[in-house]
């Protein structure tokens, strides 16, 4: 079973003069098993900072990370908050330069690619696919590599709302039949509530607000009162958070 | 042909978009460094040259001829008698260029009728127009007058042309929903958009027209900085070429940092904000 | 000779916003056939040696052709300048990486390569001639070092073309860095790569062919200057005819091979 286990985690940043900015203040975080948990903050809270730590893509200050899969080390897929194909290679070949495994890859490939519903698609290169599209390459990549921990940065952030909605069934689909442990970073709450087991708010200077269990039936839909009752409770309660961190900006001044 | 369809080069002059984070003074020191050592090199390589080849005279050598010829007369003179004509068919080929420049780029069937022959004219080697001008018109000032403008007219064309289509016409429509008046659309909306190629077309055309003036006067004339450059050549006097060669260097970086660098930096500032 | 800048593979914007008339082929044909004419009118009128008519232009062009002349000289330009640009490889590839990758290096090597790409084609002729004899030497080192500074440049301009947030990418999914040279870095540089080397071909055959005008035993540049000699304005007339077209042929089929090559641009896809 896949664990992230986050303790003391402290990120700091030095500018051009030598002076620091924390990020991330003593972040303490575990996610186990088949858990679907989002990470949602106002912006300057560290969320994808905390996501770049723990993928490796970039070093913290102090504390520890581990990624667990048992008795080894976790493997990783990622998606990101644009596509990052390579633009000179077809969808498939995308997916193959991925691979540790390369045993039944093209299986695993077309398998995801089909989940994703662009499985005619694995010839064209991502400049013929529109950016919806080139996203879904991308979840079907992160899964393709049958990842335990699967970490992903925003991913509908750059779409416009009825591709975003799409992409959202598509993912929840995908995770209910290949469940993995999931670190989502939004700054979407109704996402967050729609998708998620578990939601952990980050408070500006980066620390964990509050964690908020989402115990509903799946699949959810949007419309489903129960889903948004909820999303205006966490909804409310955030607000009042980003009142408060605008507050708190406005005092200190830049 | 040659480098036509090429926007304005941001590597000779601009900074390397690297993020690491340089101090002020490095950011500085640096690329005088940088300058400093290559030159350093280009002179040692000249040095290894003239040990390992031994027909290359030393820069001590081409830096005396030079001056003699500073001395005796020789050397501003042919520089004014060759900047004369290259001025003359330049500003013609300019102004030729620009009007049927504008043409291919308004007209699509002047594009049509025109850049085939255009094309050619790119194909085509200057020193073909040297031999053909000198049979044509002999010793006189025609030679190397109409070498220079056949040698810069198609790049100007195109140039031109490429400026003309540059000029974005959804703009012009939000211009002409607001209002805006003519100069103010010719000031903020042409200009900027024509600038970069403008400027490329007067590059390429000078780039050009130089090598042509230099092998009409080294065909062609018996006065000039290519005729005095052949003439050391015919003398057997390396030493005489090379500081002729050091003239034509820098006539060239002169014009490409001092007069076109920051006029093109100037304009094209808005690219790299 | 031709100044230096990197060759960024263009962006297609060329939007048509004009109505089709005539087709094209009919209008550029049709201006070739009016230049013709005036070139014919104006020998006519001139009447002299030194002018000759189209057709005789023609006439030998033709013979040049049949005679095998063509295809000999043709052949041996353009071996001259394959090995040229052979060589301009070797030293453009990594000295154009290093500039991509240091900011130092860059502003190190642009000062040679400006001038290496913009001294005057006579110097490069006559240096050939004086250091490497009439031989195939000169005109290959010569056609090399024109060639240099398209390749370095736009090896640099590719290498500097690789978005960091494709390499976060190969990090993230624990990718070997020969896997990142071989999918990202290569690929980027050859787009570069190949404009340069459309554009620097040009460039280095006309200096190619002028140093054999120079001095030379074959070769284009040396029919012509053996035609200029001999006052055979015909002759001349007829190699130049057939450099241009060579010249544009080759163009047209590098920019056809271009865009077969590299379709994943999303201007040509």
């Amino acid at each position: 079973m896949a664990s992230i286990d986050i303790s003391g985690l402290v990120k700091d940043y030095h500018d051009r003069a030598g002076n620091r900015t924390r990020v991330l203040d003593g972040i303490d975080l575990s996610i186990t098993g088949e858990t679907f948990v989002s990470i949602v903050g106002p912006s300057g809270s560290g969320k994808t900072t905390l996501l770049n730590i723990v993928s490796g893509i970039e070093s913290h200050t102090a504390g520890n990370v581990s990624l667990r899969a048992g008795d080894r080390d976790a493997r990783v897929g990622y998606v990101f908050q644009d596509p990052r194909l390579l633009p000179w290679r077809t969808v498939d070949q995308n997916l193959s330069f991925v691979q540790h495994d390369r045993d039944g890859w093209a299986e695993r490939a077309q398998h995801y690619l089909d989940l994703v519903g662009l499985g005619h698609l694995g010839d064209r290169f991502p400049a013929q696919l529109s950016g919806g599209q080139q996203q879904r390459v991308g979840i079907a990549r992160a899964f393709s590599v049958e990842p335990d921990i699967l970490l992903m940065d925003e991913p509908f952030s750059h779409l416009d709302a009825m591709t975003s909605r799409t992409l959202r069934e598509h993912l929840e689909r995908i995770w209910l039949e290949s469940r993995r442990t999931v670190m989502f970073v939004t700054h979407d709450v109704t996402e967050a509530v729609q998708l998620s087991d578990r939601i952990v708010v980050l408070a500006p200077g980066g620390h964990v607000h509050e964690t908020i269990e989402v115990d509903l039936p799946r699949p959810r839909r949007a419309s489903d009162p129960a889903v948004a009752v909820l999303q205006a409770e966490v909804l409310a309660r955030f607000e009042v958070l980003e009142a408060r961190a605008a507050a708190a900006r406005a005092e200190v001044p830049a | 042909m040659t480098a036509t369809a090429i926007p304005p080069a941001p590597t000779r002059t601009g900074p390397a978009p690297t993020p690491r984070r340089p101090s002020r003074t490095r950011a500085l020191v640096g690329p005088a460094l940088a300058l400093l050592a290559s030159v350093a090199t280009m002179l040692l390589v000249w040095q290894l040259a003239v040990v390992l080849g031994d027909r290359v005279p030393s820069l001590a050598d081409t830096i005396d001829r030079l001056s003699a010829e500073q001395a005796s007369g020789d050397l501003w003179g042919n520089v004014a008698v060759s900047m004369n004509r290259f001025v003359l068919g330049l500003v013609v080929a300019l102004v030729v260029g620009t009007a049927l420049g504008v043409l291919m780029g308004l007209s699509r069937f002047a594009e049509n009728a025109l850049t085939d022959l255009t094309m050619a004219g790119l194909a085509a080697p200057a020193v073909i127009w040297a031999l053909l001008t000198t049979m044509w018109f002999g010793f006189g000032w025609l030679t190397p007058v109409v070498t220079v403008f056949l040698a810069a007219l198609p790049f100007v064309m195109v140039n031109i042309a490429k400026a003309v289509r540059a000029v974005p016409s959804d703009l012009l429509l939000v211009a002409r929903a607001f209002g805006v008046s003519r100069t103010e659309v010719l000031r903020h909306v042409v200009a900027p958009a024509v600038a970069g190629s403008t400027v490329a077309a007067v590059r390429f055309a000078i780039m050009s027209a130089w090598n042509g003036l230099l092998l009409a006067e080294w065909f062609g004339s018996t006065s000039g900085v290519g005729w005095r450059s052949r003439y050391w050549y015919d003398a057997n006097q390396l030493d005489g070429f090379l500081a002729w060669v050091l003239v034509f260097i820098a006539f060239l970086v002169l014009v490409d940092q001092v007069v076109l660098g920051p006029v093109e930096r100037r304009l094209t500032r808005w690219r790299s904000v | 000779m031709s100044t230096l800048v990197a060759a960024r593979p263009s962006v297609g914007r060329s939007k048509s916003r004009r109505p089709a008339s005539a087709p094209r082929w009919l209008v550029s044909s049709g201006a070739l056939v009016v230049a013709v004419l005036a070139w014919g009118i104006a020998s006519a009128v001139v009447d002299d040696n030194i002018a000759p008519g189209p057709l005789e232009v023609l006439e030998r062009v033709v013979d040049i052709t049949v005679s095998g002349a063509a295809l000999d000289n043709f052949a041996s330009s353009i071996v001259k300048i394959l090995a040229g640009f052979g060589l301009a490889m070797l030293a453009g590839l990594p000295i154009g990486f290093a500039m991509g990758r240091s900011r130092f290096l860059s502003s190190y090597f642009s000062m040679p390569l400006f001038v290496l790409g913009n001294v005057p084609g006579l110097t490069y002729a006559v240096f050939g001639l004086v250091i490497f004899g009439v031989g195939a030497t000169g005109p290959i080192v010569v056609s090399a070092l024109v060639a240099v500074p398209f390749v370095a440049i736009n090896v640099a301009e590719g290498v500097r073309s690789v978005d960091g947030k494709l390499l976060r990418m190969c990090q993230a999914f624990g990718r070997s860095p020969a896997d990142v040279v071989r999918h990202v870095y290569l690929p980027a540089i050859t787009a570069f790569v190949f404009v340069g080397v459309r554009y620097g071909f040009a460039m280095a055959w006309k200096v190619e062919a002028l140093t054999e005008v120079f001095g030379a035993r074959d070769g284009v540049g040396f029919m012509i200057r053996r035609a200029y000699q001999e006052f055979q304005v015909a002759d001349m007339l007829a190699w130049t005819t057939l450099f241009v077209v060579a010249m544009v042929l080759i163009e047209r089929g590098l920019a056809a091979l271009e865009s077969r090559l590299f379709a994943w641009r999303k201007d040509l896809a």
